[in-house]
């Protein structure tokens, strides 16, 4: 296995396909050498994208600011070392939740940055809107269709002059529906439990002829097409994860993903090939805690399925791991002041987090805008001192090696949205 | 085999020969079959017979429109179950029996009704003789969305939240249709208003950590009225919120009340009116208040465009046009708000008339119309919690997609986009001969199912390519029954 060259290896998975193919497909199989054709950087790209609005406070803690606690009342997590629920150090005023070790310990491997009070520019605080803006990579709230990871994923396939099966399976989301960054032109690989089922490549090849041939139903002609780019997707992902090594068949790990970290393993496993996708997405809901925001309770499970995620790619990305720039956030963040149901209502700037090996981290990116009340937006929101569609782009001109033209059909209308750059190694 | 073979033969007898079924054009069929997955949950033999032979199209159309008029009596399995006062009396009741080595009895209870509440709707969905009503029903249930995920409550009363708010109110005025769900305890559990007190209410003053929770006001406001561009600001939020506040559930009550102890006294000001209680220790004052609000929200202009885009985009296309737009929204807003107004004039389309049809199938859609197609409804004893775990691993096995189960209040997406991935498209063909296996549970040949929905002419290429296919094993005809399912646009 390890002589294997990448053009051989996804090759292989074209052969092991059998003799049943058609023509057609066969041709489209043949091509299947994802990466082979770019060498521009190695980088691996994952948006841990926190939907519903994470309190910023909770999981990166500005301890040292003497108005939290009053802001806080029962929800207020004490100093770092002081009891259970107490918030792990990073350095003089910051700390991270105590539920997730994980990002205490890629702080101190100099693998992690904490980016404190970054916002979108967005006005109404819905998350609807704010997650289209997140995810289309424009100030434009009512864009749905298409979003900037596929726009990057098109460019990247560009220049490398990757077929349309090629560059589908640059990009990853362990879902079974595209989220908004990675929907349109290029559509991503998902990875879900449809890859378990067995019907044959013939059964569907004269399936998609009869369908298309039936031409009074005229819709027909427009749904093959995407069953058609499932047969070849199926195919080429099939032909690559049959060769990747893993304890458990990978196969046998989508068909039983229960929880958010094993689908964060099976990315990341996806990911420890060098020639695997360099483009994933991993959406974590249920962020939205308007009440209970308790360590000890369901709020607590939510933090742990942050740090197990992490984790799961870390450990699942082997020797890759140094590679990875995983940049985990959500829409915006909620109101400092704890409310009437011990929870936090919808505000404007939260915590933003960058890790991985090839994050030049141990630091703190943040200009801490306070707690004051007049510091505050309204008396009881963030002040955002950084805009998170700066991060993105920073992040992905240094990953990808990006011009600043490219950035700009990345993320249009924001040419006055600055690149955050110098964040990886 | 004897059966087999003569049952094959019969078949290509009746494609091959002209029959009862062939008077039709293969264009008028497919309309007909078509129409019905639009206005409800798909073709069955017996719709079939009733309205797409015999050219029976503008029959069809009377039928829609007296479906869409009419109040039809509650489908007959739904009239069984227990009402939202009785859920709730015997959920806080079970809170008090001994725990054993399960679970808390009440979270028990909450799980096998939240299961025995499915079977039944999916049932009535299958089965219900105006289907009209039931996909409408599905449609305000999205519209009010809230999960079963959330919490024990919200599993528990979601169910009955559609019975008792939304199909209650399917007929009538959607003021009244947003008031009952406002004060349904599920809609109060799942955006958190139970614990909402006015910080110079009797509570909030005696307690200064209890205060004020915004959630539900705010998607009142962005997802049940005016839309997030409706004309409201964050002050008109925090402003009903303290509308509602003190608004909860308990099963003393036997479900929703105002505690007067927790509504924050004074008047309010909501989008330029100015509202206050006549009485503000008095409870049906407080709740006469909020329920002014409410009304006033749902006469809204902006209310009347948000739904009626969202009800275009449901049933005509994903991008409503503005003259669609202004047809529904004139039509509810001269009604006074009145729901039927509304779905006359969504009848009234152009587009209808026309036979277009835009709107691609969501899994839940396949899995009803199945059901349909082989004139069966829920399989096994609707009252035992193991037909509708059943039901929730047929819809697991075809989809991420689960009903009363989407996160977000905003509720499932009605787009093409967000449905029609190459991932999701496979499964769901890859998973039809299980579901038809297990929940089906019908051996009736495929072609016979195809002909008794479709007819001779239009099913004829599918009948073809199930006799033709490679191995032409049952498990494959019934994967190409959920492909046609799938790829007919309703």
């Amino acid at each position: 296995m390890t002589n294997i060259s990448r053009r051989g290896f996804l090759n292989l998975g074209a052969l092991a396909l059998g003799s049943a193919m058609l023509p057609s497909l066969a041709r489209a199989q043949e091509n299947v050498s994802i990466h082979l054709r770019y060498t521009d950087s190695q980088k691996k790209f994952i948006f841990v994208n926190l939907e519903g609005a994470p309190d910023g406070l909770e999981l990166l803690v500005p301890y040292n600011d003497p108005h939290l606690q009053a802001l806080r009342g029962n929800i207020f997590l004490g100093a770092p070392g002081k009891g259970k629920k107490a918030p792990l150090k990073l350095d003089g005023d910051f700390a991270v939740s105590s539920k997730l070790p994980e990002f205490q310990s890629l702080y101190r491997n100099k693998q992690y940055i904490g980016i404190h009070a970054a916002a979108l520019q967005h006005e109404n605080r819905s998350h609807f809107d704010a997650q289209n803006m997140l995810g289309n990579g424009t100030l434009n709230p009512n864009i749905n269709t298409t979003g900037w990871m596929n726009r990057l994923s098109r460019i990247i396939g560009q220049k490398a002059k990757l077929n349309s099966v090629e560059n589908a399976l640059l990009s990853i989301a362990p879902h079974d529906s595209a989220p908004l960054a990675m929907r349109g032109a290029v559509r991503p690989t998902l990875v879900d439990k449809s890859a378990s089922y067995p019907l044959s490549d013939g059964y569907f090849t004269q399936l998609l002829d009869t369908f298309e041939n039936y031409s009074e139903i005229s819709e027909h002609r427009d749904h093959t097409r995407i069953l058609r780019d499932a047969l070849q997707q199926r195919r080429a992902f099939n032909g690559f994860s049959n060769n990747v090594a893993t304890r458990t068949p990978l196969k046998e790990r989508v068909r039983t993903a229960r929880t958010d970290a094993d689908r964060a393993g099976i990315v990341g496993t996806l990911m420890s090939r060098a020639d695997g996708p360099r483009i994933a997405i991993l959406t974590l809901k249920g962020w939205d805690s308007h009440a209970a925001q308790f360590v000890n309770g369901t709020y607590g499970r939510q933090l742990d399925m942050l740090n197990n995620a992490i984790k799961a790619l870390r450990i699942n990305m082997g020797a890759q791991w140094r590679h990875a720039v995983i940049l985990a956030g959500g829409e915006f963040g909620r109101t400092c002041g704890v409310n009437g149901t011990n929870g936090t209502d919808h505000g404007i700037a939260t915590s933003w987090h960058l890790m991985g090996g090839a994050v030049q981290g141990g630091r703190m990116l943040s200009d801490w805008p306070g707690l004051r009340e007049k510091d505050m937006i309204d008396g009881r929101y963030l002040r955002p001192t950084t805009q998170i569609v700066g991060i993105f782009k920073g992040v992905l001109q240094d990953s990808f090696d990006l011009s600043l033209q490219e950035l700009a059909r990345i993320f249009p209308g924001t040419a006055h949205i600055a690149p955050v750059s110098g964040l990886l190694v | 085999m004897i059966i087999k073979i003569l049952s094959a033969l019969l078949l290509w007898l009746c494609l091959a020969a002209p029959s009862v079924y062939a008077s039709l054009s293969i264009e008028q069929t497919n309309h007909c079959t078509q129409l019905m997955g639009k206005f409800g949950f798909g073709i069955s033999p017996d719709t079939y017979d009733r309205y797409c032979t015999k050219n029976n199209l503008s029959h069809l159309r009377s039928a829609l429109k007296a479906y869409a008029s009419q109040a039809p009596a509650l489908p007959a399995n739904l009239r069984t179950l227990p009402h939202t006062e009785t859920y709730a009396r015997e959920y806080d009741k079970r809170k008090e029996w001994p725990r054993g080595n399960g679970q808390p009895p009440h979270i028990a209870y909450a799980r096998e009704v939240s299961f025995v509440e499915m079977a039944h709707r999916i049932h009535a969905n299958a089965t219900a003789e105006n289907q009209f009503a039931e996909r409408m029903t599905h449609f305000w249930s999205n519209h009010f969305s809230v999960s079963r995920a959330k919490n024990s409550a919200t599993r528990l009363f979601v169910g009955a939240m559609e019975r008792e708010a939304i199909r209650a109110n399917l007929y009538g005025n959607f003021g009244d249709m947003l008031i009952a769900v406002v004060q349904h305890p599920a809609m109060l559990e799942y955006l958190e208003n139970t614990a909402s007190v006015g910080e110079r209410s009797i509570i909030g003053k005696a307690n200064e950590k209890r205060g004020i929770n915004e959630n539900l006001a705010r998607e009142i406001m962005e997802l049940h009225t005016l839309g997030v561009n409706g004309g409201y600001s964050q002050a008109d939020v925090s402003e009903l919120a303290k509308v509602i506040s003190g608004w909860t559930w308990d099963g003393a009550h036997g479900g929703f009340y105002v505690d007067q102890d927790g509504h924050e006294p004074g008047e309010k000001t909501i989008i330029g009116h100015t509202y206050f209680s006549s009485n503000p220790t008095d409870a049906f004052a407080i709740r006469s208040e909020g329920e002014a609000v409410l009304r006033a929200l749902a006469l809204h202009p902006s209310t009347a465009k948000f739904l009626a885009e969202k009800m275009v985009r449901h049933f005509i296309q994903d991008e409503p046009t503005s003259s669609m737009i202004q047809q529904l929204a004139g039509a509810y807003l001269g009604s006074g708000g009145n729901l039927i107004a509304m779905y006359g004039a969504l009848l009234d389309l152009p587009e209808v008339a026309k036979g277009e049809f835009r709107k691609y199938p969501m899994p839940y859609d396949v899995l009803i119309g199945m059901m349909r197609m082989y004139s069966a409804g829920v399989r096994g004893d609707l009252d035992n919690i193991n037909t509708g775990i059943q039901m929730r691993n047929a819809q697991q096995r075809m989809s991420e997609y689960l009903l009363w189960n989407w996160a977000t209040p905003d509720g499932w997406p009605d787009t093409v986009d967000y449905w029609r991935t190459p991932q999701q498209m496979m499964r769901i063909i890859e998973s039809c001969n299980f579901l038809i296996h297990q929940n089906i549970a019908s051996d009736v040949a495929p072609e016979t199912v195809l002909l008794r929905n479709f007819g001779a002419h239009a099913a004829a290429p599918y009948i073809a390519l199930m006799q033709s296919q490679p191995t032409k094993t049952l498990k494959e005809k019934r994967s190409t029954l959920c492909a046609v399912q799938l790829m007919r646009n309703r």
